[in-house]
């Protein structure tokens, strides 16, 4: 095989990545933003600020450094705490209103293969906890999604796992309920662990426990597992797809008075 | 004094413009991931405007930008700690190709995949942007020859994976 040979299979197996709509107008904007300040610190610094500068530079990337381990230790002991040992199911309490929720027509974007995914980034939510402000939650509420730090996903031979926290507006009391989907494919996805309902659609072994992939989620408003201090619901879940799956998915969060899609793409 | 910067500074944002586009296709090759191709190109271009005193003017532009973006690459790579999953977004085959290659793409897929970001890098340098190995060697800051040799090992670690070529050209 020769050079030029090489260089087109080279070109077919990365694909054509066509350039984004507006990515530099937003470059420029950035550029823009970030010029001014660069030049008024110019402005000031002296020799002696320089130094001051620079221990304050360390001090501040060492504060950071710590900052962030204790957020991560913290996200994941939090996140153990909840994952496997939530309250009772809401699925048990009332069918009646699950099933009206069920039967909500999915309004999901379609995505073609290979076309950008509409993710739903919303920036952060003030939810009264400091650290989950480093997070870009996704969805435009009553209900946003974060996704888990470090740890928050696993593969096995058959399933791609994603750890998420769902986050309820305080307003929210009543049943929610989560189906989701690769917005590529239009293939459901699943969720394994709490608050778990709906039809079983396969089981998979994680860390040597046996688990079931099932259709939904049910989670009760009312009760959250645990509430933030400005008192927002929250619940760790676990969703999953089928090994090989797009990259980018929607679930559909119905409850009382709403339905919204939150978008995501990894 | 501010106004003097400012005219800089514009020159310098419109010589750059135009080498997005290829610091994205490097991006997109590195990471297979159109998103991150993209966060990847602004905070290259941000990473440039904050260094542009270092940019020695007469230069070539080109290579100096291709050098932040690849770096950016390898951060992004290495702070994925807080991202949910990467999937390749690596295209399929046309049905219209033939077996071989079908072989051939899916093989070579297979090898990038298994390949180190330094030898991918001086793969999609060389192959999909189509630079010469002097242009290779300025975005690695390395010589022509070492930028040939680094390809010639690049392709010997694809070769359990599919047929690579044995001769390189010389430009």
């Amino acid at each position: 095989m020769n050079e030029s040979t090489f260089r087109l299979l080279f070109r077919k197996a990365i694909g054509e990545a066509s350039y984004p709509a507006g990515l530099s107008n937003r470059v420029d904007a950035l550029v823009n933003a970030r010029g001014d300040g660069r030049s008024l610190r110019i402005r000031i610094r002296s020799p002696w600020l320089a130094g001051v500068g620079r221990m304050g530079s360390l001090a501040a990337a060492l504060l950071v450094l710590l900052l962030l381990a204790t957020l991560v230790v913290g996200v994941r002991v939090w996140r153990d705490r909840n994952l496997f040992n939530a309250g009772p199911s809401a699925a048990a309490t009332n069918q009646a209103e699950i099933a009206q929720l069920a039967a909500r027509p999915l309004i999901l974007p379609v995505v073609p293969a290979g076309g950008a995914c509409p993710a739903t980034y919303h920036g952060s939510v003030d939810i009264g906890i400091p650290a989950y402000n480093l997070f870009t939650f996704f969805g435009d509420g009553p209900v946003y999604g974060i996704a888990r730090a470090a740890g928050g996903e696993s593969t096995t031979n058959i399933s791609d796992y994603h750890d998420l926290t769902l986050i309820a507006e305080p307003q929210v009391t009543s049943l929610i309920l989560v189906r989701i989907y690769d917005l590529r494919t239009g293939q459901a996805g699943f969720f394994v662990g709490s608050y778990v309902a709906g039809k079983v659609v396969g089981t998979d072994t994680i860390g040597g426990k046996t688990v079931q992939h099932r259709v939904e989620l049910v989670l009760d408003a009312s009760r959250p597992p645990t509430s933030s201090p400005n008192k927002f619901g929250m619940w760790d879940v676990r969703q999953g797809f089928p090994t090989g799956w797009s990259g980018c998915y929607g679930m559909q969060v119905d409850g009382a008075g709403f339905s919204e899609v939150l978008v995501h793409g990894t | 004094m501010g106004d003097t910067q400012d005219v800089k500074g514009e020159a310098f944002m419109q010589a750059l413009d135009p080498l997005l586009p290829i610091g994205y296709r490097l991006a997109f090759a590195m990471l297979r991931n159109r998103n991150e191709a993209e966060d990847v190109v602004q905070d290259a271009a941000l990473n440039a405007w904050g260094h542009r005193d270092s940019f020695r003017a007469g230069n070539p532009m080109r290579p100096w930008f291709l050098a932040i973006v690849a770096n950016q690459c390898r951060q992004a790579v290495r702070t994925k700690w807080w991202s949910v999953v990467r999937r390749p977004d690596l295209a399929s085959g046309s049905t219209a190709e033939s077996e071989r290659g079908q072989d051939d793409t899916e093989g070579l897929k297979r090898g990038l995949l298994k390949l180190n970001d330094r030898d991918r890098l001086v793969l999609v340098l060389r192959y999909y942007l189509d630079m010469s190995f002097d242009d290779v060697a300025s975005t690695l800051h390395i010589s022509s020859q070492a930028a040939r040799v680094r390809t010639h090992r690049a392709l010997a670690r694809l070769r359990p994976f599919m047929d690579v070529p044995g001769e390189l050209n010389d430009e």
